[in-house]
């Protein structure tokens, strides 16, 4: 398109308000301000983040521990699930601090920080460049919680919770680097080095020995799953079908036919499960008269093809619910499902013992926009 | 720096910008409320860091990336309705004020209910005159994702209201 026929695009400016109101911005700056300055007064919701733990453990043979540290405190809206600001916001300490349970933003743009919870309830924050805490989409952590992913002054860094081991991935400047997904046995770190859908390359990591590897993926497809031998999964990046396809970094190609656990929708993702041996397929049926899908339900099948189930995305009296994927947990699916009305972000663990939902971040605690909060957890 | 003194600076340089500022996140944004919204939050953190922006002699250059990366963090969590294609009323005659208006107004409609990270090019692009691995540099990704964010958008555009941008007049007193 020339540089004339932008010109309309340009004169939009001209139909801009004057949304700028100082006193109210200077008020809001003051009440940040007093927040994060404010010493422990809020305590730690733990039967909130127990409960979160519980939900979203990465497995018997790797789910963190739940002491009652001496950073958690007891708190009187324990039974709501709701998750509280930190009393004060502190910064990650380096060296060993602890197994992580999951990380957050509590609302929109990172709200001055990313915060990392550790499995005894204690809160940190991430650091910070000037303008804005590392992209939440960026953190990543071990599906034991010991290694914690994240951007810092372009770099991607990886570092052990437990130890003092620190993993840093550079990348070509124009590049960026997010985490895809982690093996079970949390040794190995997948990370696509591009945010670009073609020629995506990829990095495994080895955490234990900070080995590297380099690997593009098939042309058209995307990575989405690597398994403890360090193999990695490709699937068609815009297949939508019941036929969900994928082929291996070792040549191993697996189709499996999820068209009678369909009813009139389309695959949204696929995602390895812990077992190494079965997936979960997110289905989503198209939203009329929007661009958008919403989340319907999550079909587990085996490498075989076999379904294992198909568990239904429930309803959680949330005003024009929204949902995105997490990611598998021990022995289901996590979702973080938002309401459009703007008043709450709730974690939703689904399982063949039924729906659970977990930590909640909503109005009441978080003002500022919690239907925008993030939620990551290991894995 | 006293307290005091420094709302009163960053007052100064709210209310002397702020129009400038306003164009700039109701065209990162599409729509009024949204670029309230996103503009306050950016002015927001400009005002806890003030004495940092400020010694960094550009504030408004500070508020303007800051707009950019907070759309950057939307991309995932934002709800984009689609735009009717018979939003662009029929011509009923003449290039008259209001039959430009109204297509100010659907080219607006059809700004917002574009991805967040395509408005971001956009903007960059065709608002600011970045070069393409210059946008790619501030939004920290790929010249080819820009130019597919880019592509994308404008076809977007297009079929939202087919010869739509060319079927607004240029501005007289557009150089």
């Amino acid at each position: 398109m020339n540089d004339q026929t932008m010109i309309p695009y340009r004169e939009l400016d001209a139909e801009a308000r004057n949304y700028v109101d100082p006193e109210r911005v200077i008020a809001l700056a003051k009440r940040r301000r007093s927040a994060a300055a404010a010493v422990a007064v809020v305590p730690v919701v733990l039967a909130g983040l127990v409960g979160a733990v519980v939900v979203l453990g990465p497995g018997a043979a790797h789910t963190p521990s739940v002491p009652a540290g001496e950073g958690a405190r007891p708190s009187a809206a324990t039974e709501a699930g709701a998750l509280r600001p930190p009393g004060r916001s502190t910064a990650l300490p380096a060296g060993p601090v602890g197994r992580a349970a999951y990380a957050y933003t509590p609302c929109r743009d990172a709200c001055d920080g990313v915060f990392v919870v550790l499995t005894d309830g204690r809160q940190f924050v991430l650091p910070a460049p000037a303008d804005g805490g590392p992209p939440v989409h960026s953190i990543t952590m071990s599906r034991d919680g010991r290694w914690l992913g994240y951007q810092s002054h372009g770099r991607y860094m990886v570092r052990s919770l437990t130890d003092v081991r620190v993993h840093a991935v550079k990348s070509a400047a124009t590049d960026a680097v997010f985490p895809v997904a982690w093996s079970s046995d949390s040794g190995r770190l997948l990370l696509q080095r591009t945010d670009s859908d073609t020629n995506a390359a990829y990095t495994v990591l080895e955490v234990g020995s900070g080995l590297a590897t380099q690997l593009t993926a098939p042309a058209g497809t995307k990575a989405f799953g690597i398994l403890p031998d360090g193999t990695v999964l490709f699937r068609n990046e815009n297949s939508t079908g019941p036929v969900v396809a994928w082929s291996t970094s070792a040549g191993q190609t697996v189709t499996i036919d999820v068209t009678a656990q369909l009813d009139g929708e389309s695959v949204r993702s696929v995602n390895l499960a812990p077992d190494n041996q079965s997936v979960y397929v997110v289905a989503a049926r198209s939203v009329e008269g929007q661009d958008s899908r919403e989340l319907t339900a999550v079909i587990h099948a085996d490498f075989t093809g076999k379904v294992l189930g198909r568990y239904e995305i429930p309803k959680m009296d949330l005003e024009n619910q929204f949902c995105d994927v997490l990611g598998p947990t021990a022995d289901g699916f996590a979702l973080s499902c938002r309401n459009g009305s703007g008043s709450m972000t709730t974690l939703l663990a689904v399982s063949a013992a039924g729906p659970q939902p977990g930590i909640k971040i909503s109005a009441q605690d978080w003002p500022n926009h919690p239907e925008l909060a993030e939620i990551v957890i290991p894995g | 720096m006293h307290r005091r003194h420094q709302y009163d600076e960053f007052r100064g340089f709210a209310a002397a910008r702020g129009p400038a500022l306003s164009r700039v996140a109701f065209m990162l944004t599409g729509d009024h409320q949204a670029a309230e919204d996103l503009l306050q939050e950016a002015l927001v953190k400009t005002a806890v860091r003030w004495h940092r922006v400020q010694s960094g002699g550009d504030p408004e250059a500070y508020v303007r990336k800051v707009m950019v990366n907070q759309l950057r963090s939307w991309l995932r969590r934002r709800r984009y309705a689609e735009i009717p294609l018979d939003a662009v009323a029929d011509r009923q005659g003449g290039t008259d004020v209001a039959h430009q208006t109204a297509l100010r107004v659907t080219l607006a409609r059809a700004l917002a209910s574009l991805p967040p990270r395509q408005r971001a090019v956009l903007f960059l692009r065709y608002y600011e005159d970045l070069t393409e691995s210059a946008t790619a540099e501030q939004l920290g990704c790929s010249v080819g994702t820009v130019k597919r964010h880019a592509h994308d958008a404008l076809a977007t555009l297009r079929r939202a209201g087919p010869g739509l941008l060319e079927s607004l007049k240029p501005s007289e007193v557009w150089p």
